[in-house]
């Protein structure tokens, strides 16, 4: 029965994982701002460590090659790729905090590209033994989170404090807070505006044989522009209101600032958002409104009943892409002066420090990432199971 | 009992339904049939109110529609679409409790109901309740469309081409069903249907458009015998005379038969009709009164012989059922080159026999002007 084969994809994981030995492990810097150097797995950790490594990457790799169809088999590069995602930050830290030097005081240890590249190749392991365990909920939620819970626990209690891109967080421990946090608004707010209006569009299109050009026109145009032209765009009009009008400056709405943030992440929502209430409405079939209609239902009726339930996951699915886009144009916004963890960013960026720019860089993915799986879940919850039926084959 | 008095419905500048009058009788079957776009849709959506119209008053059991809620009124006619138009996110019993829900029954009541309409469309309650439409055929999905319509017991049910996107077979099938359905129902029925064939086999009275009128409202029979003028007749075809025949079932019809079992004594039999002379042909039964194949009093071997005497081996290719039309029994006549046909029932025994002198009659009756 369980036929011996190859698995391609833990074979590509383990590959680019035996791959990543030949990178730059780990970073030495004799302070956060200078280049430093690399160091290989080797040079970096305890010999017992890298040998603990380099072992479990021949295990994903054999795994890879002897693949048989039992639970083991499916388990085996998940398992793999948590224990390899946490030794990386937790070997690093090690590192970290085992290597002083009276002469450099401000010495710093950061993830190399090895390390990086590591980590990512342990998780196409999790990915791997997340396809195959489609049908076992509880050891796929267990391969796939555990790894991360892990990290997490880490870092809450102290263990990855050494870390580079942790002391910078630590050493502005209250402004990343209040930059999430804006960052956060931003993004959320924007995709609320976007969502009742853009719901609206949709509808409005679909009622009206003559606006539906000019909306999606419209729509489209604005997706089209990039983001910083767009945000730039913002600044001259609000300039110049905010001066005419007082008011509107007392509100904190000027040219810079959050307010041309605001407008133009919410245009940019737009377009996902009024698609999908346009497409949801279109693939309505009229017969179910007609017969809805001819059995006696009211307006409200058929609404709540039959358009909302049929059209809800498919809107929904507009706002999680609109979300998603949103969160990563927002880091973006910082630019002009909105705030939000784009400011570590270009903070980074113009310091030539490459930590900083990862305290900025990995939330706004870890947000993204958490954000889509939410909305993937929400829209699998609320999706009828006689419309999920004709999904299924799909996926 | 439904009144259409004087109804008009205009869509912009070209009018659908033109100043219509009908009646239809309580407890009947009204085919509305006619070319695309004669009106006959838009007039079953003007009688529950999914259109109003800009003239005329349409009186069901002698109330006024107009003073109804229009959703309240539909809740009490049936409604069955060409498309079906099962709510999808719903299951099989779900989408059949819509209108009781509708009306606010309890879950007793629907419960009971749903399960009485499954036994009424012979579907296995336990085997459909918690499908979901995609997981049926459209032959089921319509008998569940039937299902929804009838699950308030309305007195009117109003059918818009019904069973049009079904395919011949599973059609004739769903028409079967539902004249067994209405013979006990006895609902007040106005059938939508572009198929003349399908009108002439349901309906009571048949309705033909043309343009937002009725050119011709009567029997089945008598539209085909005797159509109004040149439109009627070009409509129901050269072939009216047979088409006609496809109303009159053959139990209707059909003769006693001269039979002789295989256990009577078939030489003695025999012998007495020939001297009768007034019956060549006779039916041959087994002990359990089927049917084996006619014999010629005339030529048979004595000793009589079970092999060489029975004129038509093949049997079930001259026979036709008792549930047959004239026309079938025409058609199965001219296709084996015979001018007498058994019938039998559902267990093959033989119930009686139809001769093409009988079939002459019918249509002599009818009078054709051509």
């Amino acid at each position: 029965m369980h036929r011996v084969g190859i698995d391609r994809v833990t074979l590509a994981g383990a590959v680019i994982g035996l791959c990543s030995f030949g990178l730059h492990f780990a970073v030495l810097r004799p302070n956060r701002l200078s280049s430093g150097d690399g160091l290989f797995v080797w040079n970096a950790l305890p010999s017992s460590e890298a040998i603990i490594l380099v072992l479990l990457w021949l295990c994903a790799l054999g795994a890879g090659l002897l693949y048989r169809k039992n639970r083991p088999f499916r388990l085996a590069p998940g398992l793999i790729g948590n224990v390899v995602l946490v030794l990386v930050f937790l070997f690093t830290a090690g590192m970290a905090t085992n290597t002083t030097d009276p002469d450099l005081p401000f010495l710093r240890i950061s993830i190399g590209s090895g390390g990086w590249i590591m980590a990512f190749a342990s998780y196409i392991l999790i990915l791997s033994s997340q396809q195959k365990l489609a049908d076992r909920g509880f050891l796929r939620l267990f391969v796939s989170l555990s790894g991360l819970t892990a990290i997490v626990l880490l870092l809450a209690t102290g263990h990855l404090s050494d870390i580079s891109v942790i002391k910078e967080f630590s050493a502005r421990q209250g402004r990343f807070l209040s930059e999430l946090s804006q960052h956060l608004i931003i993004a959320g707010a924007s995709v609320g505006i976007a969502t009742i209006i853009g719901t609206g569009l949709g509808v409005w299109a679909f009622r009206s044989r003559i606006l539906e050009r000019p909306v999606f026109f419209f729509v489209n145009t604005v997706q089209t522009l990039p983001s910083l032209a767009l945000f730039g765009l913002m600044i001259a009009p609000l300039a110049l209101l905010s001066q005419r009008y007082p008011v509107l400056r007392d509100l904190g709405i000027q040219g810079i600032g959050w307010a041309p943030a605001l407008i133009a992440l919410s245009l940019y929502a737009l377009l996902p958002i009024t698609r999908n209430t346009y497409t949801s409405l279109r693939i309505l079939d009229p017969d179910v409104i007609e017969a809805g209609r001819g059995m006696g239902m009211n307006g409200l009726q058929v609404l709540w009943r039959i358009e909302i339930p049929l059209s809800l996951p498919i809107i929904l699915s507009g706002i999680r892409t609109a979300l998603v886009q949103s969160i990563g144009n927002t880091t973006v916004a910082a630019l002009i002066g909105a705030g939000g963890l784009g400011v570590f960013v270009f903070q980074g960026l113009g310091q030539a420090v490459p930590d900083l720019i990862l305290l900025g860089a990995i939330p706004v993915i870890v947000l993204s990432v958490c954000t889509d799986k939410l909305m993937a879940i929400l829209i699998h919850q609320i999706t009828p199971k006689g419309i999920a039926l004709q999904e299924e084959p799909a996926s | 009992m439904i009144h259409i008095r004087n109804v008009t419905k205009r869509y912009g500048t070209s009018i659908a339904v033109d100043d219509i009058s009908l009646e239809i009788p309580t407890g009947e079957i009204c085919c509305l049939i006619g070319p695309s776009g004669c009106g006959k849709s838009t007039l079953v959506k003007l009688i529950n109110r999914m259109l109003e119209p800009e003239g005329g008053r349409i009186l069901i059991d002698g109330k006024d529609t107009r003073d109804f809620q229009p959703e309240l009124l539909r809740r009490h006619i049936g409604y069955v679409i060409q498309n079906v138009g099962l709510f999808p996110h719903m299951t099989v019993a779900e989408n059949i409790a819509v209108v009781p829900q509708l009306l606010s029954w309890n879950r007793e009541k629907i419960e009971g109901r749903t399960e009485g309409l499954f036994r009424l469309m012979r579907m296995e309650p336990n085997q459909y309740r918690d499908k979901y439409p995609r997981e049926l055929s459209g032959g089921e999905a319509q008998r569940i469309g039937v299902a929804r319509a009838l699950a308030s017991d309305p007195a009117i049910l109003l059918m818009d081409e019904p069973f049009g996107a079904v395919d011949p077979l599973n059609r004739e099938a769903l028409q079967a069903e539902f004249m067994k359905i209405q013979s006990d129902l006895k609902k007040t029925v106005v059938f939508v249907t572009h198929d003349l064939d399908e009108a002439i086999r349901l309906g009571d009275r048949i309705a033909l458009m043309r343009a937002g009128r009725i050119v011709q409202y009567d029997t089945p029979e008598e539209i085909l015998a005797h159509p109004k003028d040149r439109f009627v007749s070009d409509f129901v075809g050269a072939d009216r005379a047979l088409k006609r025949l496809s109303r009159f079932p053959v139990s209707e019809f059909m003769k006693e038969p001269v039979v002789v079992k295989v256990t009577d004594d078939v030489d003695a039999f025999l012998a007495k009709i020939r001297e009768e002379g007034k019956t060549r042909f006779v039916w041959l039964l087994d002990e359990q009164d089927r049917l084996i194949g006619p014999v010629d009093s005339r030529h048979v071997h004595r000793p009589f012989n079970r092999e060489e005497d029975v004129m038509e081996a093949n049997c079930p290719a001259i026979t036709v059922r008792n549930s047959a039309t004239l026309r079938e029994v025409l058609s199965r006549m001219l296709g084996q080159g015979v001018k007498t046909i058994p019938v039998i029932d559902d267990d093959s025994r033989l119930v009686g026999e139809i001769s093409i002198g009988e079939i002459e009659k019918v249509t002599e009756e009818a009078a054709f002007e051509c």
